[in-house]
């Protein structure tokens, strides 16, 4: 158990309100520790497959689960899906989409690229754990190493 | 038809009308003048044969008198005129006589020689000893004979039994005294000889003399059989020449072959003279003629064809051109020009075209800038509302999370009176959200995929009240759903429509004991009339046209919530499907919401 611990959930979100929102209620749960937090889409990029700012990190401390708002700066949301989905090491990582509404084309979209649930905005953490059950990770974040 | 066939057809029959005329004409002529010009040498062939045989007479009469004063030849005929008969003397002049006379007959002159008494007409002396003794005294060569020189036309001889001719001269002593008739029997195959002498110009030519009880006279060329004086001919030539007339004719010959004939009365001889040569001879070359007409109508006519072929294409391409080039510009190739370069009236259509063709294409290039600017405004305008939507709601949402948490966390440090303000804040936060799903719900229906096909409107009316049931939860409704007339529309659109009518109808019925609401539908000028009916609260039809307005409200939110969407909505997919909606109601009275679509038939 090091201090190092990886982060378990990447939170892509540029909103700082949201973010503040999001970490509420991930807080409460006892999760906040096990976040990572990016801004836009580029950066998303760079922490996943460990490049730019992130270069140090270990690649293969791969984040249990991404937290991706589809209207971001820079990368949207949609693109950073793309490249996740079409990397052969990444394409397991469970992607859970943040929108603020339930847009045809956006939904459609993610599907096709292979989106694994939706959360809508504003975080709640009841939907939270509803999305991560549906994708199997439930137990693995909610049962995690008692903190340091 | 089309253009090409039609102009070659009509050039080529044309063409083969005139070269049948013109190879009928010249055939004709050709014809004619062959006629002309044998007939011409059918009489010239009949004037010498005339010639020849009134020459030959005149011989025959000029022969007879001569030898009938020849020296020897008179002194026996007076010595034997004078003897008594029966004596010696008769007997010795009787001898010489005949000595005069035999050398001049049988290869002379006659075939046979005669020499009759003038006062008994008997045969006193003759070559042919038969013929010694018979009485000719009423024969015309003898009392013609006894004037002068005569020959006599031809007759049948009884005695001879056979056709004759004699010629007779008088025998006169020096003194003056008529001693007898000297008669001598004419060769008639020299005149057979003189008449079926031939020209040698042709191969069919025949000439016959034919007598005036319709004998031959001649033997003809074609007859093997003697038919001399034997056999009839009536032939047309010969009737009419019999008549006196001389002519020429077209006529069956004797044969029954078709001949052109010459025909001369001979009115000193008292015969027929027929000159006649087969038209098939006569006309032969007419026949080449008419061949080589023929061939060159031919190729006239195939001529004829090539021209009007070419011409007909000459005519045509151009005219094809065109289709083809308006046809081009048809499918929507507006910057196609015809070609304008030749100066006829397909010239100046093609520039009258072109010209059209020009102001069409500036039409269509400012149309289409025009489409595209509305195509790019519309784009914009969706792409506003869409991002107006979201970061509209993304404040909205950080007032509504924040305001639960102090909610949620800090309740204890509020009082209630705070409390009471958090929660008028987050209704409204609630309420901003829906005006906001609304407005977005309301623009997508622009962009949404519209696919029509036929739906049976109870069915959907159906799904949408199913879909609204949380809406009637402790109420007493009555609600009826007609069976309609199946529609042409978008499945998902229309019973998005009867969520709305219906959605408003429950709203609007909602203080009424009990509620009605009626689905269903009428015909209009025979066509269906869909509505929705309902006893509620209605509207005064004074403001009936801002019903269908966005965010347009009648009634106040205290009593009825809601956005003022839902009707709009229910304009836009009444309008999308090519419809129209209208709206009837009297305040308390209910409300009555008809709308037409496309109908199934026809599309």
């Amino acid at each position: 158990m090091s201090v190092e611990m990886p982060a378990e959930i990447l939170l892509v979100e540029d909103n700082p309100n949201d973010i503040e929102l999001a970490m509420h209620a991930l807080t409460k749960h006892k999760l906040a520790n096990r976040i990572e937090v990016v801004r836009d889409g580029a950066e998303a990029l760079d922490y996943i497959f460990a490049r730019g700012a992130y270069s140090h990190r270990d690649i293969n401390q791969i984040p249990r689960v991404v937290l991706l708002d589809l209207k971001l700066p820079k990368v949207d949301g949609l693109e950073v899906l793309r490249q996740i989905k079409a990397d052969p090491r990444m394409r397991k990582i469970p992607v859970v989409a943040l929108t603020s509404s339930r847009e045809e084309r956006d939904v459609t979209e993610s599907y096709n690229l292979g989106i694994n649930s939706y959360i809508l905005k504003p975080v709640d953490f009841q939907q939270f754990t509803e999305a991560v059950r549906t994708i199997g990770l439930f137990w693995l974040l909610l049962n995690q190493p008692p903190k340091v | 038809m089309k253009l090409t066939p039609r102009i070659t057809l009509t050039f080529v029959v044309y063409a083969a009308a005139l070269l049948a005329a013109v190879g009928f004409l010249a055939y004709n002529s050709g014809r004619a003048a062959l006629r002309s010009a044998t007939i011409s040498e059918l009489q010239s062939t009949a004037i010498e044969k005339q010639g020849a045989l009134e020459a030959w007479v005149e011989e025959k009469r000029q022969d007879i008198a001569r030898l009938a004063q020849d020296p020897g030849t008179l002194t026996h005929a007076v010595e034997l005129y004078d003897a008594p008969s029966g004596s010696p003397e008769a007997a010795n002049a009787h001898r010489l006589l005949l000595e005069e006379i035999l050398p001049r007959s049988a290869g002379g002159e006659f075939m046979s020689l005669m020499v009759i008494d003038p006062r008994s007409g008997q045969v006193v002396a003759s070559s042919d000893p038969t013929e010694e003794g018979k009485l000719k005294e009423d024969r015309p060569y003898f009392l013609q004979g006894k004037a002068g020189p005569y020959v006599e036309n031809l007759y049948y001889s009884v005695a001879l039994q056979e056709p004759a001719m004699t010629s007779a001269a008088p025998l006169r002593a020096p003194d003056g005294r008529l001693v007898g008739v000297l008669a001598g029997r004419i060769d008639l195959d020299e005149m057979n000889a003189i008449i079926s002498r031939r020209s040698g110009l042709h191969e069919s030519d025949d000439t016959l003399l034919v007598s005036t009880s319709n004998l031959f006279v001649t033997q003809p060329r074609f007859v093997i059989d003697p038919v001399v004086l034997q056999r009839g001919i009536h032939t047309q030539a010969v009737e009419r020449c019999l008549e006196g007339r001389s002519g020429a004719i077209d006529q069956l010959d004797y044969r029954g072959v078709p001949a052109i004939a010459v025909y001369t009365w001979l009115p000193e001889r008292e015969l027929c003279l027929i000159v006649k040569m087969d038209q098939a001879e006569a006309y032969a070359p007419t026949r080449s003629f008419g061949r080589a007409v023929a061939a060159i109508s031919a190729l006239a006519l195939v001529a004829a064809v090539v021209i009007a072929v070419v011409l007909a294409r000459s005519l045509t391409l151009p005219i094809l051109g065109l289709q083809a080039g308006v046809a081009r510009f048809g499918q929507g190739d507006l910057g196609f020009r015809l070609p304008d370069s030749s100066r006829d009236e397909l010239g100046s259509l093609a520039r009258e075209f072109n010209a059209r063709a020009d102001s069409l294409a500036q039409k269509d290039t400012s149309l289409r800038a025009r489409a595209a600017e509305l195509e790019a405004a519309n784009r914009e305008l969706e792409a506003f509302s869409y991002s107006v939507s979201h970061d509209l709601r993304a404040p909205l949402r950080a007032v509504d999370g924040f305001s639960r948490i102090l909610l949620e966390e800090h309740a204890a440090s509020l009082d209630g009176e705070a409390r009471r303000y958090l929660d008028l804040v987050r209704d409204n936060t609630q309420k901003m959200g829906h005006l906001i799903d609304d407005l977005l719900a309301f623009s997508r229906l622009g962009r949404q995929e519209f696919g029509r096909r036929t739906v049976q409107p109870a069915n959907l009316a159906r799904q949408a009240l199913d879909q609204l049931n949380g809406e009637r939860v402790a109420r007493e409704v009555e609600i009826e759903i007609d069976e309609m007339p199946e529609a042409l529309a978008d499945p998902v659109l229309l019973r998005q429509l009867y969520v709305n009518l219906l959605s408003n109808a429950l709203k609007f019925t909602r203080k009424r004991d009990p509620a009605r609401i009626h689905v269903g539908s009428r015909t209009e000028d025979g066509k269906p009339v869909y509505f929705v009916q309902d006893n509620g609260v209605g509207f005064d039809m004074a403001y009936v046209g801002k019903l269908f307005g966005v965010f347009q409200r009648l009634h106040r939110a205290e009593d009825y919530e809601g956005t003022g969407v839902g009707l709009a909505i229910v304009q836009r997919i009444v309008h999308r499907h090519g419809g129209r909606v209208w709206a009837e109601g009297a305040v308390d009275r209910g409300a009555t919401f008809s709308f037409t679509l496309p109908e199934r038939s026809g599309t």
